[in-house]
């Protein structure tokens, strides 16, 4: 991808005028505080897996589909998702603003400001506040702030102030959480079945280039493939193939969208044994066909792609 | 940690922290890591400045916004002229002297200990340039929206100081200086040619001088003392005195003390006696004949006329 990003979604499909920039792949910033009639359409995988990226809604409701859960936003709240988390902006209508930078860059600020709370990784893999409207308004300042830092032209220390405001976030946020740290309003209880979700999530993450039916997984939490199957029904609404395909589809788009590779070198990557074979998995899944999708979606393509 | 201060509410105070800065076991003043001026509520700072100030060493950096107005300032021997519409960093232990304000000046300033100071260097990745390398003053011209946006980061600097709590004022300090800075990192660039950079023997003792009296001159009013605390005769002293400022040492020791009364009697917390006893007077008439030999007024005049 490009070092300095400035295209508005626009451009992708003419419809959007949301602001959207990505600075050298380590900060990305992007809302529709501009925007007047809120509407938001469903966005591609922006980031990759080493992103740590958080999500404000000022007004009306974003739509969110985390690690196979349905999520909405609604005003005031404020998401916190950790790396390694497969989060997808669905079709929604709101204001909302959210930042992500590469995760590194959020613990050293984290551990800078606060050194007594580790920021241990795999805690959660999102966190969900509530906060009042002056305390949003704070971190939409400090947002603010940070989209005029960006938009300047390249200097030497630009990076540098990123994360100087990136402190200044870490600081409002710890702030505003200061009297009940650890208490995020998670948007489940930490169940035991909830647990073996987020292992499942894990387990996925590792294996999903090689290992893609349900029976695997289950065995290495060593349960029966339905029982596994019946924990994904009652904590995401998904059963269990239906939530390894979703995530396979998500980081396929993913590794469509922001990388070079050709849809032969992503479907050697995730091991499938033949081309044509990850091309009808993938219109199973997501609709269209991997070329309709890259052809729809990506400003990249290289016409010598096959 | 000491606690920032961050209360701009007594006028006169505001425009002597220049010289709290240079007298940090004097009343209030304490180290501490960043001090925040304005005078956005329109006070005139110019006789008090003029007429008052010594020449004093500042103990840290100072980053100036200018928005309207002029003022004219010594530093380290050299005139320099801060216009509307310009920002201007001062490094720390200058020799300091104010010249002249314009009537309307409008100004807002940071004070930043040096602690301070080196953390926003690393945060900024200045490692190798060690901080003496920078020039003493540099100045810049800034567009009028830019100058603007700091006057607001300035504010929302203010705002958050006295919002959070005391274990992230540091930071937060130090993540806007950071944003500053970065803005103006061009300005440090720059390498200062080693002979502009090369402070002669003398010079350095004079600047010793000035240190100490920041240091004592609640004490110590004898030349004899300062000499003997930097290894030379008073004659050398006052020598030295009068080749880098035209006045003698005792001049200046007299300057300095008399200010520090200045500062205690706006405190409004002493009577004439008490400050007699705080500056080290022997008794309360020596201090009255003192102040009214150098200044030309008693001291309960001196406070009359300035509605004390």
């Amino acid at each position: 991808m490009s070092t300095a990003n400035t295209q508005a979604l626009s451009d992708i499909n003419g419809r959007q005028n949301i602001f959207f920039k990505m600075y050298h792949e380590r900060h990305v910033m992007s809302d529709n505080l501009e925007q007047k009639s809120g509407v938001v359409e469903a966005q591609e995988p922006i980031y990759d897996q080493s992103f740590c990226a958080m999500f404000i809604v000022l007004q009306g409701s974003l739509n969110l589909c985390v690690n196979g859960l349905d999520l909405t936003l609604h005003p005031n709240d404020y998401l916190v998702v950790m790396p390694c988390t497969n989060v997808e902006v669905k079709a929604s209508r709101c204001i909302f603003f959210s930042h992500a930078a590469q995760a590194h860059i959020i613990f050293d600020q984290y551990e800078e400001v606060n050194c007594n709370i580790p920021m241990t990784k795999r805690a959660f893999s999102l966190r969900l506040y509530h906060f009042s409207s002056t305390q949003t308004e704070r971190f939409k300042e400090i947002y603010l702030i940070m989209k005029r830092e960006v938009l300047r032209d390249d200097y030497p220390m630009k990076e540098n102030s990123l994360r100087a405001i990136t402190k200044l976030n870490m600081v409002a946020l710890l702030e505003a959480t200061s009297d009940a740290p650890m208490s995020a309003v998670v948007p489940y209880p930490m169940t035991s079945q909830r647990q073996v979700f987020e292992r499942f999530i894990e387990l996925l993450d590792t294996y999903y280039t090689h290992e893609r039916s349900v029976q695997f997984y289950a065995k290495r939490l060593n349960m029966s493939a339905k029982y596994l199957s019946m924990i994904s029904q009652s904590i995401v609404g998904k059963s269990a193939s239906v939530v390894i395909s979703q995530y396979v589809a998500f980081r396929v788009k993913q590794l469509l969208y922001r990388s070079q590779l050709s849809i032969k070198q992503v479907s050697e990557m995730l091991n499938f044994p033949t081309q044509s074979f990850f091309g009808r998995y993938f219109k199973r899944i997501v609709g269209c066909s991997p070329r309709q999708y890259m052809k729809q979606n990506c400003r990249n393509l290289n016409a010598s792609h096959s | 940690m000491t606690e920032t201060i961050y209360n701009t509410q007594h006028s006169y105070m505001q425009l002597r922290f220049l010289a709290k800065s240079a007298f940090d076991n004097a009343t209030a003043a304490v180290e501490d890591y960043i001090y925040l001026y304005d005078n956005f509520n329109g006070e005139n700072p110019v006789a008090v400045l003029i007429d008052d100030q010594p020449e004093f060493i500042n103990r840290q950096t100072i980053c100036v916004g200018i928005l309207k107005g002029q003022v004219d300032i010594v530093i380290d021997g050299h005139p320099h002229v801060m216009k509307s519409g310009c920002f201007c960093y001062v490094s720390a232990h200058c020799l300091c002297r104010f010249l002249s304000m314009a009537p309307d000046t409008q100004f807002f300033c940071f004070s930043v200990n040096q602690d301070l100071m080196l953390d926003v260097y690393r945060d900024m990745g200045i490692t190798f340039k060690m901080p003496s390398r920078y020039k003493k003053f540099v100045c810049r011209q800034l567009p009028a929206s830019d100058m603007l946006y700091r006057k607001s980061l300035y504010k929302e600097l203010y705002t958050e100081l006295n919002r959070v709590a005391p274990d992230y004022q540091k930071h937060v300090a130090q993540a806007y200086l950071c944003i500053i800075y970065s803005n103006d990192f061009e300005l440090f660039e720059e390498d200062v040619p080693d002979s502009s950079r090369a402070i002669s023997r003398q010079h350095a003792l004079f600047r010793d001088f000035v240190e100490l009296l920041g240091q004592y001159s609640n004490q110590e009013r004898e030349v004899q003392f300062y000499a003997r605390q930097m290894g030379i005769t008073p004659k050398y002293l006052s020598a030295l005195c009068i080749e880098y400022s035209g006045k003698n040492a005792s001049s200046w020791i007299d300057d300095y003390v008399i200010s520090r009364v200045k500062v205690l009697m706006q405190e409004n917390r002493y009577n004439i006696k008490e400050i007699a006893q705080v500056m080290h007077f022997p008794t309360q008439s020596f201090f009255g004949r003192y102040f009214k030999r150098v200044t030309g007024k008693s001291p309960r005049q001196y406070m009359i006329s300035n509605g004390l």
